[in-house]
């Protein structure tokens, strides 16, 4: 045994701390990152924000000019007509937009994916870096991703409640991550309200005023028949504090269409998401670009 | 508990601090703890994340893991309590294990002799440089590259190098220069 080893188990007499152990820390970071706001009755239009919010996994602060662009939610130019007896409810522009873009999505081909399916996403950096993922649709099956290194990873699904941590150690108590939620509704209000019961299953009443964090990964990460999308992109389009930003590029240079949103007490707008201003197609963030989305038969299969 | 492969390191500091704390807070808390104890850890994992939320636009986007930069900003904080953990160190020295007594004879006396090594190591790992002792426990004990060592201290792969060279180097002298648990082993085996 050299010294090495006797080190090594000397780091070893200290076991992981248990998440009770971690949690007044964790309370004390979300203090930080998420001030509490006011607390304030769960609306429609609240959630619907929030879930904006949570769209900002990349999250870029636009610079000074590209903000002086903003287009302000005011009412697009295409009010109901004078005299009209049936007053139709105006549209903001990023309202207008996001409709379009919903009904642009609406009609992908419908694929409803099987659970021993995978979610598999490809996307490209700024510098050209390239990500894989491979998610299993049902959560119960391994997942695979692949970094900017070429280097593969196998992270292991969760399976009868247990699942394999980085260390090799069985975890017990796991609950599998679907990748496809079938009672995702298709209509815009309903829409918010399930990302209400979602967030609130995830995260507990405690954490209802950080809606944002934790509904994010509904954009990315969950496989949408093309009306839940476009439920989605609705249910965004309705909000507060949702503007359209022109003039942004994407990590190509190609100049977009971004949908920014500023939460109470931000001092800057973060463009969450970049269409294509020709086909309104999502297609990507600042930091990203989504190169290919697919459901898969395989592990290795690229779509 | 999900592992998820996706988003990586960078999107979640950018988007999603609670993720990336739930993703390596174990790690980095077991890292303070075995530096500075569990009490001193319970604070500063805390004081890790959120000076690294302060200073997320220091993160470089062409990283995809987040550890080292974290693990930095861990050791400058540790840095900060070098009396604590040296005292730790001779603490370890100062209290004896609990002798287990329902273990055989010969398991009492080989752990008697691996206590009296590990008062000798931590004497010995008191006594490093602190450059030294940040590098050997980030490779040895949180098992991060040179590579990785070197992003996390803002030094040369080289500077890694030679401080794991010399601490393991002032290790082998402290510990009499061979391989005295062996020696210790066959002491008790076939004494």
């Amino acid at each position: 045994m050299d010294e090495i080893t006797l080190v090594r188990e000397l780091g070893a007499e200290t076991p992981l701390p248990s998440p009770e152990r971690l949690s007044r820390a964790r309370t004390a970071l979300l203090s930080e990152v998420a001030p509490r706001r006011k607390r304030r009755r769960l609306t429609v239009a609240g959630l619907a924000a929030a879930a904006v919010a949570a769209v900002t996994i990349p999250v870029v602060v636009l610079p000074a000019v590209q903000t002086a662009q903003t287009t302000p939610s005011t009412p697009a130019t295409t009010p109901a007509t004078a005299g009209t007896a049936t007053r139709v409810p105006e549209m903001t522009a990023v309202a207008a937009f996001l409709d379009q873009a919903a009904t642009v999505a609406a009609g992908d081909p419908e694929t409803v994916p099987r659970d021993d399916q995978y979610l598999y996403y490809r996307t490209v950096g700024r510098i050209g870096t390239l990500h894989e993922t491979w998610l299993s649709i049902d959560g119960e099956h391994d997942n695979r991703s692949r970094d900017q290194n070429g280097n593969y990873r196998i992270s292991p699904g969760c399976r009868n409640n247990r699942t394999t941590a980085d260390d090799g150690r069985t975890v017990v108590g796991c609950e599998p991550v679907r990748r496809y939620r079938p009672d995702m509704p298709t209509e815009p209000a309903a829409m918010a309200g399930w990302i209400r019961d979602y967030v609130r299953a995830e995260a507990g009443d405690a954490q209802a005023g950080d809606l944002g964090r934790y509904v994010g990964v509904l954009a990315y990460q969950f496989w949408m028949r093309p009306a839940q999308r476009a439920a989605l992109y609705r249910a965004i389009g309705l909000l507060d504090g949702v503007r359209l930003v022109e003039g942004v590029t994407d990590v190509q240079g190609r100049e977009g269409v971004g949908v920014a949103w500023a939460g109470p007490g931000d001092t800057a707008e973060r463009v969450v998401w970049i269409f294509d201003p020709g086909t309104h197609r999502l297609v990507g963030t600042a930091d990203w670009l989504i190169d290919r989305v697919a459901v898969v038969d395989t592990l290795r299969e690229k779509g | 508990m999900q592992h998820s492969t996706e988003p990586d390191d960078v999107a979640l500091i950018r988007g999603d601090f609670a993720a990336l704390f739930d993703r390596h807070a174990a790690h980095i808390h077991r890292y303070l703890a075995r530096r500075l104890g569990d009490q001193q850890a319970d604070d500063l994992v805390a004081e890790t994340f959120l000076v690294a939320f302060r200073r997320r636009g220091t993160f470089r986007a062409g990283q995809r893991d987040a550890r080292p930069w974290l693990y930095g900003i861990a050791t400058h904080l540790v840095a900060q309590h070098r009396r604590a953990e040296l005292r730790r160190l001779r603490l370890h020295r100062a209290v004896p294990r609990e002798p287990d007594t329902t273990c055989h004879a010969d398991r009492v006396a080989a752990d008697v002799t691996a206590a009296a090594l590990r008062d000798v190591l931590t004497s010995a790992l008191a006594d490093l440089g602190d450059g030294d002792r940040d590098v050997l426990l980030l490779v040895v004990q949180e098992e991060l590259t040179y590579e990785q060592v070197a992003a996390a201290l803002a030094i040369p792969v080289g500077t890694v190098r030679s401080r794991l060279h010399r601490a393991r180097t002032q290790l082998r002298a402290a510990l009499g220069g061979s391989n005295p648990l062996n020696t210790a082993e066959e002491g008790i085996r076939h004494g």
